[in-house]
């Protein structure tokens, strides 16, 4: 049996099991359908100039000790912190809050929208941080059964993982767009609304990766994503480990119910005596394997993970930095939520419940530019909206569905930053259909399977196991955003894949 | 089946009148939109719907409560009613071959078989019926088996994966006979296979099927679809059903039909119009004796049943019911899901479940076929540490229960009796229970009280003396028996190729 071990996928997981397996002296190859490493973490010219992040970008969830352990800065990797985690542009007589790292200056910023708000905020952020610290633990690591005590004896949790967000924030503060505010850093790649319940978990998951004291601060690697890709693909490859670009895997070869390698679109096999797939479970279990190789019910099992939670992406390329009403600019480094009130985002979910694009869909905002000028070349800035909640089936099909989405979202966010349609010269537009025939991301979902309670924890697959019970394919880890402890760039799939693989 | 006619003939021409409402287009109405339309107070309109609905002309939607039509005499298509703490929620559906039962059925007892009623027995004892199958022939309406189709260019491999027999040796125009598991080798249910084209196979089963085979059919090219309510199935059983099926149906090579055979056919001038219909015969059945299947569309039903019934009138063919059906399946040693071994679809404890070694069907279990079918590891285990309950035929003699009867002045009280389905402990003579009994009768052919048991393992032997429980008067007595060869009885007739049968019969 070979020694090597093939990687499925090139994205930011993929890499972090890949440079982790080949530090501790193990052949790897890790295999990338497309033409550039970095998979949802990726940064690509679709504008010509400028480098567009076309997925994940945040690094405030990234595990900080894999930096160290496979040293990271030393091959490229170089974070910026931005000065406000997120801000609500004012809109009618509404003024705009802003969300700082630091809880004071929040507060002071509150004390315009009355007394209440301003004296709950850091009592709230310091309890948001005692929640996710209690969680942390449970998130770096496989989920165990004492776990699940623990979190039993926590009611208080226990509550923030199942109701529903708005109420939550609802017992807090008066301020909608404050409570809106909170909701677009939750709710985006999901199609809970925030009075569906279970909304409080997403909010958690990402202060817990996060830096909660600090509610969970933007961090950019200089360069977009790629600048964490690419590191990371230094990395590994100064290790020994062989990145293939353009290698489509069109099957994990398995014999026995043991994977032994895989083959790729053009015939070519790659022995493995270990493959790691990054790809979501139900890819990795339906489309490379087959449903005919599995049992009945782990085959129902897979077909119960619900994908869904689908975004478009908007880059625009403007010629001047967008003029969001109440916002200064050290403002405009964070996540901007173009959400007045929970409302906007519960309305975006009821008309992708039924097929419908939202008649005014909501936003997340970025300006990569802010940050870090280089992105764009001289005399322009980058605005990336993303719009979330969309349907992946959309009614009447995306092909006449996208150019309304974009009309739509045009309109809104000339809304929100007044005379920023005529700032735009170029446009690239990322689709829902797009993420899932180009990323094989299923169903369109960024986090390779929704972030809700029901998929989380114990209900969400490990390396090796799913619902206490070992995978059915031996030498076979799942290592991608499907699995625990879930989406976004945290490395922490990867690297609960390798190290088990190394466990043996 | 009218059981109460209102008074009057105003209410007879108000029912009428309902009963006219209902049409193919519009086949569901809600009460109180029919009170409305026909002027009448709505419990006026309920009580008459009553009656329509006792004498199978109208039927209750459970969803939505309204009334829905059952075209006269023939199958309502598709949904069986559900069931809940035994209270019937719909009016049983029937089969297409209801009409001739219902005129023949004297006894006036139907039982629920999945929803569709069938007649008991026809005679007021199923006595005739009986004797029938093993001297003449019967001819049973065993139209509610659950049938389904699956057809595609995967359909022998999905089966082959479902099924514990290999079906890559099934040919076309063979029948298989076969189990299939869950994932833990543990036995969902039994049933026949029939390969009718390359691609295209039907099972028949005594329960749903359908969910379970369109889970093992993901990610293949395979369409799986229920058929139950498109055809309707008759067994011809006995000694003379050879000569009856040949005088009945054209184009059939009965003589030259093997055990499991499966042919086509159509229907003989007997049948009248329906004369030239398509029929699939097939050499199987549920009795241990020679007999065919007859498989034909709903709509050819009737056409089937006059053909065979007319050209079974010099041969003494009985039409019989599921008393007979019970009693010649114990003498054959078949086994009956839910009756002799709990289907692990729906066993309430994980002590229940049974693998089809311990239920007396370890030989349709080919491991050494090529492809993983579902359970298959799970019984590889259980080959190598072997199976801890058998399914055995126990016997007890005429002596022992004149021996347990006399202590009350009495005559053994079993014979006559339908098979029963109570089950009782088998215990180690003097000693511990080591098993029960599932399904027991006394065979007026065999003279002897038969029993199909579940035991363990170690005491499944040949000639084992074991005892079980009988109630003798309103005291409970062990029975001494003896663990005896299943089945109980098997005439050369069964199996034998086309002249032997024809001298046996």
């Amino acid at each position: 049996m070979s020694d090597r071990v093939a990687i499925i996928g090139g994205g930011h997981n993929g890499l972090v099991a890949a440079a982790l397996l080949a530090r501790s002296g193990r052949e790897v190859v890790v295999l990338e359908a497309r033409g550039d490493l970095g998979g949802l973490a990726s940064t690509r010219e679709v504008i010509p100039g400028h480098r567009v992040d076309l997925g994940h970008h945040d690094l405030g969830m990234f595990r900080r000790s894999l930096i160290d352990e496979l040293e990271l800065v030393r091959h490229g990797l170089e974070l910026i912190e931005a000065p406000a985690v997120a801000s609500v542009p004012a809109v009618g007589d509404s003024g705009a809050v802003v969300l700082w790292p630091e809880p004071g200056r929040t507060a002071d910023g509150l004390a315009a929208f009355g007394s209440r708000d301003a004296a709950a905020w850091p009592r709230f952020v310091a309890e948001l941080a005692a929640r996710a610290a209690a969680l942390e633990p449970l998130l770096c690591r496989p989920a165990e059964l004492a776990d699940m005590g623990r979190l039993l004896i926590a009611p208080e949790l226990l509550r923030f993982m199942s109701a529903p967000l708005e109420e939550l924030l609802g017992e807090w503060f008066e301020t909608r767009a404050l409570a809106a505010g909170l909701c677009g850093l939750a709710l985006p790649a999901t199609a809970l609304g925030p009075r569906a319940n279970g909304t409080g978990w997403p909010l958690l998951y990402h202060c817990a990766l996060g830096a909660a004291e600090r509610l969970a601060p933007v961090v950019r690697a200089r360069g977009g994503a790629a600048g964490l890709t690419g590191a990371l693909a230094a990395s590994a490859g100064a290790s020994g480990a062989v990145l293939r670009t353009g290698a489509v895997v069109a099957r994990i070869l398995v014999n026995e119910r043991r994977a032994g390698g895989v083959q790729l679109a053009d015939g070519e096999r790659i022995e493995a005596g270990a493959v790691i797939s990054t790809a979501t479970p139900a890819a990795t279990f339906l489309d490379l394997i087959g449903a005919p190789q599995l049992e009945p019910r782990f085959v129902r099992r897979l077909q119960a993970v619900k994908y869904r939670g689908t975004s478009a992406r908007l880059a625009l390329s403007l010629d001047d930095l967008p003029r969001f009403r109440g916002l200064e600019r050290p403002a405009l480094t964070g996540r901007i939520v173009l959400a007045r009130d929970p409302d906007d985002i519960e309305r975006a979910a009821d008309a992708a419940k039924y097929g419908r694009l939202p008649e005014r869909p909501w936003m997340e905002a970025a300006l990569p530019t802010a940050l870090d000028p280089p992105l764009a070349p001289a005399g322009r800035h980058l605005l990336l909206a993303t719009a979330h909640h969309l349907p992946f089936h959309v009614e009447g099909g995306w092909a006449s569905a996208g150019p309304e989405l974009l009309d739509r979202m045009l309109t809104e966010l000339e809304g929100w930053a007044p005379g920023v349609r005529g700032r735009i010269r170029e446009h690239a537009l990322l689709l829902p259909a797009d993420y899932e025939s180009q990323y094989r991301a299923t169903g369109g979902g960024l986090h390779h399977g929704e972030m809700n309670p029901g998929q989380s924890l114990w209900l969400r697959p490990t390396a090796r196991a799913w619902a206490g019970e070992p995978l059915p394919v031996e030498g076979l880890w799942l290592g991608g955003a499907g699995c625990h402890p879930g989406g976004g760039l945290t490395g922490l799939p990867g690297r609960t894949a390798a190290v088990s693989l190394l466990r043996g | 089946m009218m059981r109460r006619a209102p008074q009057g003939t105003q209410a007879i021409q108000r029912a009428l009148s309902l009963y006219r409402s209902f049409s193919a287009q519009q086949p569901e109405h809600r009460l109180t939109d029919l009170a409305a339309e026909h002027g009448l107070h709505p419990s006026t309109a309920h009580r008459l719907l009553g009656a329509l609905e006792a004498g199978g002309l109208v039927g209750r939607n459970r969803d939505t409560q309204g009334y829905v039509w059952l075209p006269e005499g023939g199958v309502s298509g598709g949904e069986r009613p559900a069931r809940r703490n035994g209270m019937r929620l719909l009016a049983p559906l029937v089969t297409p071959f209801h009409r001739r039962t219902e005129a023949l059925c004297e006894s006036g007892a139907w039982r629920d078989w999945s929803g569709y009623a069938c007649a008991l027995s026809h005679d007021p004892l199923p006595d005739h019926e009986y004797w029938a199958v093993r001297n003449t022939a019967a001819l049973f309406d065993v139209s509610p088996l659950f049938k389904v189709e699956i057809v595609g260019p995967d359909s022998e491999r999905l089966l082959d994966r479902v099924m514990t027999r290999d079906f890559t040796k099934c040919r076309v125009g063979r029948v298989i006979y076969t189990s299939w598991c869950n994932e833990d080798g543990h036995l969902l249910q039994d049933g026949n296979v029939q390969r009718l084209e390359p691609e295209r196979f039907l099972v028949s089963a005594a329960e749903p099927c359908l969910r379970w085979f369109g889970d093992c059919a993901v990610g293949m090219d395979a369409l799986v679809r229920d058929v139950s309510a498109d055809l309707g199935v008759l067994a011809l059983q006995g000694p003379r059903a050879r000569a009856i099926a040949e005088a009945a149906i054209r184009g059939v090579d009965f003589a030259g039909m093997r055990y499991f055979d499966l042919a086509g056919g159509e229907l003989g001038d007997q049948a009248g119009a329906g004369r030239g219909a398509p029929v699939t015969v097939t050499r199987t059945g549920y009795t241990g004796d020679l007999g065919y299947e007859f498989w034909v569309a709903s709509e050819d039903a009737e056409a089937l049943w006059d053909s065979l019934t007319v050209a079974g009138a010099g041969h003494g063919l009985r039409p019989a019911g599921l008393l007979a059906l019970d009693m010649v399946r114990v003498e054959a040693g078949l086994v009956l899901i839910d009756v002799d071994y709990v289907s692990a679809a729906h066993a309430e404890l994980e002590a229940l479940k049974v693998t089809p070694a311990e239920a007396g069907l370890g030989f349709t279990v080919k491991l050494d076929k090529e492809a993983d079918f579902v359970g298959r590891r799970a019984l590889e285990l259980e080959r190598e540490r072997g199976p801890a309950w058998a399914m055995v035929g126990l016997e007890v003699d005429w002596f022992e229960l004149e021996r347990l009867w006399s202590g009350i002045d009495l005559r053994p009280q079993v014979v006559g009796e339908p098979a029963s389905r109570e089950p009782t402990p088998v215990f180690v003579p003097g000693g511990s229970q080591v098993g029960q009994c599932t399904t027991r009768f006394f065979s007026p052919l065999l003279k002897k009280y038969i029993a199909l048991a579940t035991v363990q393992a170690d005491v499944a032997v040949l000639g084992t003396a074991l005892e079980f429980e009988v109630a003798v008067g309103y005291g409970r007595r062990r029975a001494r028996a003896r663990v005896a060869k299943r089945p109980f009885f098997l005439p050369d007739r069964k199996m034998a190729d086309g002249s032997a049968a024809g001298a046996a019969g």
